[in-house]
């Protein structure tokens, strides 16, 4: 038992001093972004996006920030990656009210009307019930969730009381309900943002074809901006599929994924 | 056209322009024996010498006689002259005049032969009797009047050129003439050749006879379909007017000459064109039935552009063949390209050599989407007749370089008016909303608290603790479990000890104190034994408890029947039996419940 203990201090310790090293490198981050912020309010929207970039191309990722880098895109009219960064804003924050208007607003300006095939209530209600607290939300939730559920199990084992004993195994298998839910949900959700499975378009005009190369037959043609899901990757091909259920290859150079 | 004719026969009697030429011509080439003819050479240019061939087997009559013209027309100054001569055969057979020379603008120039068939008899007067009987010059006028139907060759592919031309010739002044039937060419595509400017008559020599001609109807033709076609005859109506044979009534007549009006019906011979298809092999897949010698242009005016402006390709389509059935090049342009159909313009000569010209197509196209895109070659293929094989010609290709413009979004949509959308115009009120200015949660990226080692580490410290807890609770319970056994183990010593104590006071002959420790000994003793508490320890519980352990009855009823003997002994002296029997007796119990229960 002493051992464990140890073992627990140690973990706590290690936790602490790497998030204090992550924190002051990400100080440094943080005030190019101020300065970011600072080049698009002077409407010097090319300076703001060299610095977002950097912070981006860190490895950093942060729903506002890919929303401002996104916003300073669409002022110099660049469609294709100012959607993609604000569709990533989305995957990050989907309840931010400023990022759902500013990506409604840049997918305006694509030629690409498909229509979309209503995806089915079962699904809907899913991913809006995910989309309820964040992957880590949904973590923290699960984790205290689970530590009421011990909690509960520990007095209804050591309890004597028969109608205590009674009461806690009844709330404890609630909150262990509610654990697995929150943790299908979180997973779901990490998953999701993890898989890339959607991809914008990044050229003017690209044209699918029926098979991975570039010598067969033209199938549809999707414009810049357009956002696709991915459905699978063979030799820097990709097969996409529209929402309105048009499927295809396209080379992945003219594609971003996120 | 057919008034033109009529005045241009009218018009023109004799001398036609020849220019710097010499033909010889014959009023008659069959003559009998003792008749007379007339040989005239006629001269284009200003003549010099004019040297006569031998006419070794006729006599001469008259000549040389000469005459002279001079015209001039618009300014053009033309001299024609002429020697003409009387000649009578001197016997029958078969003749011919060899040409004569003369010398022209320094040039020596021969005419052409003469062949003269001199019969027996007069052939004229007998001719002249004939009709005078039968007052229908028919064979008379079909001799001197007839249409001819001319093709250029007889046998072609399909859809290659072939010149048919119906020419009239005459010898006779032609009154009226109307057509009466027109071929009417199935099987052919026609393309009729312009006769304006050509319909004066022209003189044509006929086997030495010189006739007028004109030209009635000529087009070019082109087969649509294979094996024999037969070009139908065309059909005149006409009037002419040829000097009454009949002795003339009266005096001016008889100065004038006598003339009468006959209506003569001419048609011209058929013909037959054999028409082959074009070959198989080799024909290209793009071929679309255009035969003749073809070659193909193509310019395009910018190769660079922005977004939404108009490229201009024009394709030439030009040759000898039939441009007019040309069809649209088909040109795969980019799918993201507009392009609007083409601007046709066709320019077409049909000349006697059959129909020339070119076809322009002009095509507008206006990208939409900014790219790097390339506008096929256009491939043209046609049979080509003479070298009987087929030939493709094609355009390059060209590669367009597509830039975004200036002022325009950074996409704009394709077909035109979705420009002006609805949502498009309330845009231009509207911005997207501003940037956040802080709030950044600047993480690694794809670092989420679910899933780290914190998240797992923090999943399962309450299971730690729990089962930690639970193993504290075991052992507090066997400990518990461990005083319970002690007890036991202390009960017969407990009991001896409350006995020896007993056994004081029977020495002592305390009765009531020794029964009060024989007392305590046992329900101490049993209490311990069976960790029962002394309250509840009834004499119902003992004698269950003792069943338990398989003591006989008989010992059950001693031990109950010496428990009774000590609650007794309290109020009164106890008889039955005596303090020592008692003793003894409840050494022997503890003995065998202490054994029993082991």
């Amino acid at each position: 038992m002493k051992k464990q203990l140890v073992l627990l201090l140690f973990l706590t310790i290690f936790f602490t001093q790497h998030s204090a090293a992550a924190e002051s490198e990400h100080k440094y981050y943080y005030d190019l972004a101020i300065q970011g912020n600072e080049q698009y309010t002077a409407g010097n929207y090319d300076s703001a996006i060299t610095l977002y970039s950097q912070v981006v191309n860190a490895n950093i990722s942060s729903a506002n920030l890919f929303y401002n880098l996104g916003n300073s895109y669409f002022k110099v009219n660049e469609l294709a990656p100012s959607i993609y960064y604000l569709e990533k804003a989305q995957k990050l924050a989907p309840f931010d009210k400023d990022i759902s208007f500013n990506l409604e607003m840049a997918k305006d300006q694509i030629p690409d009307r498909i229509k979309d095939v209503p995806t089915p209530i079962l699904a809907k209600s899913w991913s809006f019930i995910r989309n309820l607290l964040t992957i880590d939300g949904w973590g923290i939730f699960g984790t205290i969730s689970f530590c009421i559920f011990i909690l509960l199990i520990g007095f209804y084992l050591l309890s004597t009381n028969v109608s205590l004993k009674k009461l806690s195994f009844f709330l404890s298998m609630g909150f262990l309900l509610a654990t697995i839910l929150s943790l299908t949900l979180g997973f779901s959700a990490l998953n999701y943002v993890k898989s890339k499975n959607q991809a914008i378009v990044f050229t003017g005009s690209l044209s699918v074809k029926s098979e991975p190369k570039q010598s067969s037959s033209d199938l549809f043609i999707v414009h810049e901006g357009t956002s696709v899901n991915v459905l699978e990757e063979l030799n820097n091909w990709v097969r996409i599929s529209l929402p309105d259920g048009n499927e295809g290859w396209a080379p992945l150079e003219d594609l971003k994924r996120y | 056209m057919r008034s033109l004719l009529l005045i241009s026969i009218i018009l023109s009697t004799a001398v036609q322009a020849f220019s710097q030429s010499m033909s010889c011509t014959v009023n008659r080439n069959q003559v009998g024996v003792g008749e007379h003819f007339k040989i005239t050479y006629t001269i284009e240019g200003q003549a010099g010498t004019f040297v006569p061939p031998a006419f070794n087997d006729f006599r001469v009559l008259s000549g040389p006689n000469q005459s002279q013209s001079t015209s001039i027309i618009n300014g053009t100054v033309t001299n024609s002259s002429s020697v003409s001569y009387v000649l009578r055969p001197a016997k029958t057979g078969k003749f011919t005049i060899a040409g004569a020379t003369a010398q022209i603008n320094g040039k020596n120039i021969n005419s052409n032969s003469v062949t003269i068939t001199v019969v027996k008899g007069g052939a004229q007067q007998a001719k002249q009797k004939e009709a005078a009987q039968n007052k229908q010059p028919g064979n008379e006028i079909g001799d001197n009047v007839f249409i001819k139907l001319l093709v250029n060759k007889r046998s072609s592919y399909i859809g290659e050129q072939i010149t048919a031309t119906y020419k009239i010739y005459t010898r006779l002044s032609i009154v009226d003439n109307a057509i009466d039937r027109l071929p009417s060419f199935n099987g052919f595509y026609s393309q009729d050749i312009d006769q304006t400017g050509q319909g004066n008559l022209k003189p044509e020599i006929v086997n030495g006879v010189q006739f007028n001609t004109a030209i009635i109807k000529q087009v070019v033709l082109s087969p649509q379909r294979a094996g024999e076609i037969v070009l139908e005859p065309l059909s005149m109506d006409l009037v002419l007017r040829i000097q009454d044979s009949r002795r003339s009534r009266s005096v001016f007549d008889q100065f004038f000459g006598s003339y009468k009006d006959v209506r003569h019906k001419a048609v011209s011979n058929s013909a037959k064109i054999i028409v082959e298809k074009l070959p198989n092999n080799g024909k290209p897949a793009d071929f679309n039935g255009a035969v003749g010698v073809f070659s193909v242009n193509s310019s395009i005016d910018k190769q660079e552009v922005k977004t939404n402006e108009a490229i201009n390709l024009k394709i030439v389509l030009k040759g000898k063949g039939n441009v007019k059935l040309l069809k649209d090049p088909m040109i795969e342009f980019p799918p993201d390209f507009e392009v609007y159909d083409p601007k046709e313009n066709t320019k077409i000569n049909t000349t006697i050599g059959g129909v020339e010209g070119s076809k322009t197509f002009e095509y507008l196209i206006i990208p939409r989407h900014s790219g790097e895109f390339t506008i096929p070659s256009y491939s043209f293929s046609y049979f080509d007749p003479i070298k009987k094989k087929y030939i493709s010609a094609s355009t390059p290709e060209y590669q367009i370089k597509v830039l975004r413009g200036e002022n325009e979004p950074a996409v704009s949509s394709g077909g035109g008016n979705r420009l002006v959308s609805k949502k498009d115009v309330a845009l231009i009120g509207s911005d997207i909303r501003f940037i956040k200015p802080n709030g950044f949660n600047l993480k690694e990226t794809n670092s989420f608290y679910l899933g780290s080692v914190l998240f797992w580490i923090l999943m399962t410290l309450p299971f730690l603790v729990l089962s930690l807890l639970l193993l504290v609770r075991k052992r507090i319970l066997a400990l518990q479990k461990d005083l319970v056994g002690m007890k036991k183990r202390r009960a017969k010593k407990l009991a001896v000890k409350h006995l020896k104590a007993a056994e004081v006071h029977l020495e002592k002959k305390e009765s009531t104190k020794f029964y009060e420790e024989v007392f305590r000994s046992v329900y101490g003793f049993l209490s311990n034994k069976f960790n029962i508490p002394v309250a509840e320890l009834k004499k119902e519980r003992i004698e269950l408890e003792l069943k338990n352990i398989e003591v006989s009855d008989e010992k059950i009823k001693d031990l109950i029947s010496i428990l009774n003997a000590c609650e007794m002994a309290r109020y009164a002296p106890v008889s039955e039996m005596s303090e020592r029997q008692v003793f003894e007796q409840v050494q022997e119990l503890i003995e065998t419940i202490e054994g029993g229960s082991k």
